[in-house]
Parts: C-alpha cells; sequence; structure tokens
C-alpha cells in the first residue's frame, strides 16, 4: 500500500503542477488547458472518443496480428531451415531498421485514402521485429534438446509446436513488446495522414480548430492504451515463460 | 556396428569401427577428448550419418533407419532436458510420443524408482545437478528403449555426487536389463561402468574388453590415514587406504597406468614389479603384453616405438600410485 502511494505521488504532483501552470494569468487556457479542463473535455467527448479508440484498435489489432502471426510463421520457417533463412533474413534485415512511418507516403500513392494504409504500416513495423526474434530463437535452441526429441521419435510438426515454439518464445516476447507501443504509434501517424477516422484523425482535427483541451484527451487515452497493451502481454508472456521465473 | 566409416567436421575421419554389444550389458566407450566419442554416439544414434558400414540393433540393420525411428535413448552430455516442461511432462514426453498407454502410472513409477516424485512439478531450471540428472535417466528409461547411449553424462557433477549418481544409474539399468553404452574420458568411471571397455583414439578403435589388472597382496601395513603399504611378493606397493576392513585385499590398476621399461629404475622405487613378457600383440599405436610377474599375469601395453629397445625376458613394471585402488574382498573398495 506505501509503495502505491510512493509510485503515485509524482504523477499527483505533475498534474497538480499541470492545473496550477494552466491557470497561470500568463498563459493562454487554448495554448495550455489546465488539467481539470482536459478532464471535462473527457466527459464532453466521450461518444466520439470512444468510437474513434475503436476504429484505431481495430487498425492496430489487425496488422499487428498479422505481422506476428506471419513474423511467427516465416521467422520459425528460416530458423529451422537454411535456405529459408539465407532467402528471407538478409532482406529482412535490410526493411527492419526503415522507419514504418516512412512508408506510409508510399502507401497512400498505391491504396489511396483508406482502411490499408494504416494496416498495412502497423504490419510492416510488427512484421520484421518478430520475424527476425523468431529466427534468432530458434537458432538459439540447443541443438542437443531438438536431437533429444528427435531420438523420443517426434514428428517435425510436433516437434515445431511443442519444443521448437515454446523455447523460441522469449526472443519472440522481446520481439512483441518491441513492436506493441510503435504499432500504435504508426497507426496514430498513418490516420493522422491517410484517414479521416481513429485517434490521429481526432489529433488532426484538434489541431486544426484549435483545440488542445481534445489534443490532451487524445494523447492521455493513446498514453493509457499503450500502457494496457504493454501490461497484457508482459502478463501473457509472465503466463507463458513460468519455466523462466 | 561393422566396419563403420564416419567422417565429422570436428574430430575429421573414424574409420575401421567394429564391435558388439551384448543384449543387456554395459559398454563403457573409453578414450582422450577429441577421439571421436561422441561421433561414434552420435552415428549410432542416427544424428550423423554414417560412410561406409553396418549399425545393427537387436539384429535389424539400422544404419539408415531415421533418427526418430531408432528406438534408442541418448543421454546427452548437458541432459538436454525440456526447460520449458516440469520434470513430470520432461519424462511423459516421450511416452505421449509413442502414443503408449497408463502414462500417468509409468511416469509416476519410474519417478519413484529414481526418487525424484518430490520433483515432478518443478521446471529444470529449479533443479540441482544431480536431480536433472536423475531426470535425464527417468526420461530415457521409461520408455524402455533398446539401447541407452550416454556421453559423458556424469561429468559436470562433483566427485561424490558422481559417484552416487553412478551408483543409483546403475542400480537401475540393472534392474531393466537395459543395454546401454556409456562414453567416458575417465579409466576409473569405465572400469566401475562397465566390464566392456571399448577404447577410441584419434577415431580409431584401439582395444576392446576389461584390462583391469589385479594383483592378491600377501599384507597390508597402514603408514597414514591416507596411505597404506602392499606386500606382494617380494615387491612393495604404496597405495590409497580408506576406512574399512577386510580379511583379504587385492590392488587394483588399469593398463595406462603403467610404465614398462628394461632399464632399472636409477633409484630403488616404491611400486616397481619386475618380471618377464610372455606374450604380445600389436596395433596400430601400441603393443599389448601380458608380463608374468612371478606368476600373477598383468597385462600393459608400450608404444610401437619403444618396443624394439625392450628386452622381453627382463622389464620393470612401475604403477603410478594414483592409478592404484585397494579393494577388500569382503566389503569391496575401501
Amino acid at each position: 500500500m506505501g509503495r502505491k502511494l510512493n509510485s503515485l505521488l509524482p504523477i499527483v504532483l505533475f498534474l497538480l503542477i499541470w492545473e496550477i501552470v494552466g491557470r497561470l494569468p500568463t498563459v493562454p487556457t487554448y495554448l495550455f488547458p489546465p488539467f481539470s479542463s482536459v478532464v471535462v473535455k473527457f466527459f464532453t467527448v466521450k461518444g466520439l472518443l470512444l468510437e474513434n479508440i475503436f476504429f484505431t484498435l481495430f487498425r492496430v489489432a489487425l496488422g499487428f496480428v498479422i505481422g506476428t502471426v506471419s513474423g511467427i510463421t516465416l521467422g520459425l520457417l528460416a530458423g529451422i531451415n537454411e535456405k529459408a533463412n539465407q532467402l528471407m533474413t538478409p532482406i529482412a534485415s535490410i526493411i527492419y531498421p526503415i522507419p514504418s512511418i516512412g512508408w506510409i507516403p508510399v502507401l497512400m500513392i498505391w491504396f489511396g485514402i483508406s482502411n490499408s494504409v494504416p494496416i498495412i504500416a502497423i504490419f510492416i513495423c510488427s512484421f520484421f521485429p518478430v520475424f527476425l526474434n523468431t529466427v534468432r530463437g530458434v537458432k538459439d535452441i540447443d541443438q542437443s534438446i531438438i536431437y533429444a526429441a528427435k531420438t523420443m521419435g517426434t514428428p517435425k510438426t510436433c516437434l515445431i509446436r511443442k519444443i521448437i515454439l515454446p523455447l523460441a518464445l522469449p526472443n519472440i516476447f522481446t520481439g512483441l513488446k518491441l513492436e506493441s507501443g510503435m504499432a500504435i504509434r504508426t497507426g496514430v501517424v498513418a490516420e493522422m495522414l491517410a484517414i479521416p477516422s481513429g485517434l490521429g484523425y481526432l489529433l488532426m482535427k484538434g489541431e486544426s480548430l484549435i483545440d488542445t483541451q481534445l489534443i490532451f484527451v487524445v494523447l492521455i487515452a493513446m498514453g493509457i492504451i499503450s500502457l494496457v497493451t504493454d501490461y497484457t502481454i508482459r502478463k501473457v508472456e509472465v503466463k507463458l515463460l513460468t519455466w523462466k521465473a | 556396428m561393422e566396419g563403420l566409416k564416419i567422417k565429422s567436421v570436428s574430430v575429421g575421419i573414424l574409420e575401421n569401427i567394429s564391435c558388439i554389444l551384448e543384449k543387456g550389458k554395459v559398454g563403457v566407450l573409453l578414450g582422450p577428448n577429441g577421439a571421436g566419442k561422441t561421433t561414434l554416439l552420435n552415428a549410432i544414434s542416427g544424428i550423423i550419418p554414417v560412410k561406409n558400414g553396418h549399425i545393427y540393433l537387436n539384429g535389424k540393420e539400422i544404419t539408415t533407419v531415421p533418427i526418430e525411428e531408432r528406438d534408442i535413448s541418448y543421454i546427452f552430455q548437458n541432459l538436454a532436458l525440456f526447460p520449458h516442461l516440469t520434470v513430470y511432462e520432461n519424462i511423459a514426453f516421450p511416452l505421449h510420443i509413442k502414443k503408449e498407454e497408463n502414462i500417468d502410472k509409468k511416469v509416476l513409477r519410474i519417478l519413484k524408482k529414481v526418487d525424484i516424485l518430490a520433483l515432478k512439478d518443478r521446471y529444470p531450471l529449479k533443479l540441482s545437478g544431480g536431480e536433472k540428472q536423475k531426470v535425464a535417466i527417468a526420461r530415457a528409461l521409461v520408455t524402455n528403449p533398446e539401447l541407452l547411449l550416454l556421453d559423458e553424462a556424469f561429468a559436470s557433477l562433483d566427485f561424490e555426487m558422481r559417484k552416487f549418481i553412478r551408483a543409483e544409474f546403475l542400480k537401475v539399468i540393472k534392474e531393466f536389463s537395459l543395454t546401454t553404452l556409456i562414453v567416458t574420458h575417465d579409466p576409473y568411471e569405465a572400469e566401475e561402468l562397465g566390464n566392456n571397455i571399448i577404447k577410441i583414439r584419434q577415431g580409431k578403435l584401439v582395444h576392446t574388453g576389461n584390462d583391469v589388472n589385479r594383483i592378491k597382496v600377501s599384507s597390508l601395513k597402514k603408514v597414514t590415514k591416507d596411505i597404506a603399504l602392499a606386500e606382494f611378493d617380494n615387491f612393495s606397493l604404496i597405495v590409497p587406504f580408506g576406512p574399512g576392513k577386510s580379511d583379504h585385499y587385492y590392488v587394483e590398476f588399469l593398463e595406462e597406468d603403467l610404465y614398462i621399461s628394461s632399464l632399472r629404475p636409477p633409484v630403488p622405487t616404491l611400486n616397481t614389479l619386475r618380471g618377464k613378457i610372455i606374450s604380445h600383440k600389436e596395433d596400430a599405436e601400441r603393443v599389448h603384453v601380458k608380463i608374468d610377474i612371478n606368476g600373477t599375469i598383468i597385462k600393459g601395453n608400450i608404444p610401437w616405438y619403444m618396443w624394439h629397445e625392450i628386452d622381453k625376458d627382463d622389464v620393470y613394471v612401475i604403477i603410478k600410485y594414483r592409478g592404484t585402488k585397494l579393494k577388500g574382498v569382503n566389503d569391496g573398495n575401501l
């Protein structure tokens, strides 16, 4: 209880300073609104905010799931099969360092103003870290463990499902944790540029109306979504990797 | 194994490997590091292919049978336990793969047998070295394989634990009458583990059979807490001594622990015997000899390049003190 209070104290202090600074006569409210007015704004735009959170989460979830599943699948293939590794890993290593946001302009040219742009951008952002970490995870497995399973008569599909995938999970989670926050950021940026819906769209709307209260509401919502996502992934990781604890 | 030729990146080529391991017996593959012991085990298990020759298991040729289809359990040097599975799940895993019935009953039975029932819900990362060893043994035995291979599986343990686990292991495999091939580089471990020692050196099979020498002691005098003076004929041997008592004693030592020469040691030396060579047999590197010491026959070997310098009718045999073991007739090891 004491520790929880201790960690809450800096946040309360931060909000208090925010409130005081926002109420200073020298600071215009339209440039820097006090925290209390942001809370009031939240209740005013609650319906609109939830609707746009849904749009953003839908796109992020879709891009994230497709990117993760294909990253794990192809990562397993490249980790197990040396020819596939030689074919895919060099390409992935070249594309991975390119910021996924950089793809948005070209995606807009290819797909126009559509849902595809943020979803594909999130896919690119999710796929490469998971792919490369899965390959590393498979390569890092002690070969004698694989041989031990083989001498027991384990068929290939069972070997992948029961031994290789679980043992590559620690590395896969490293990739997932890297990409989850990035996926939300990429999705929001894509919405800012290419889509008239979602949290990115609300941010741009706030900017065009000089509605800083709305912008702060959206920023806080993004922060909470990122925190919840990160917390969920960590919980799943702890649950699946009990053997490492 | 018959005329095996195996190519390995780490140790080069192993060739002309032929030997028979009887069903239900323990064979020990003995040799220095880099001799090709693990390579041979890997070839038997199907991990690496064989270039030439044949491997038979219970009369059936398995040379080209895929690794998954050979009924062989392999305990690797690092034990290769599945870290993400509990002790119970590790042991049940091969039974699930073989789609066996009464899995729970079989796993619990072997857990009790190797005395690790209390550890069944633990993960390997939470086990000590000795506990991991027992889990690996239990997992290897649970399917009752046709052949069990062990690659220096006791090497990571400290001396006391190694002795204990080795004894436990021998007890269990005797009970299961399992055909077992064990790799070690320690001649004493080899001696304790089995009576069928297969020596391998630089990719070649050097010698098969038990080559422990045994001399009956006529009298024994304790010198210190740890050392005793054993009399044999007119010779005196300094040997390690430990607690325990027996009516009769033997001194045991391996071929490797002898130095054979025709030159009399420059100073009177303990642990030196004198006799004559009564027979010899050459292999690629050494000449294996039998030496008659006043009626007691001991076996030794001489590098081939020294063989022509030896006077066969008068040789001195110097036994390393560290190589000797005192054994009592009544109570075994001292």
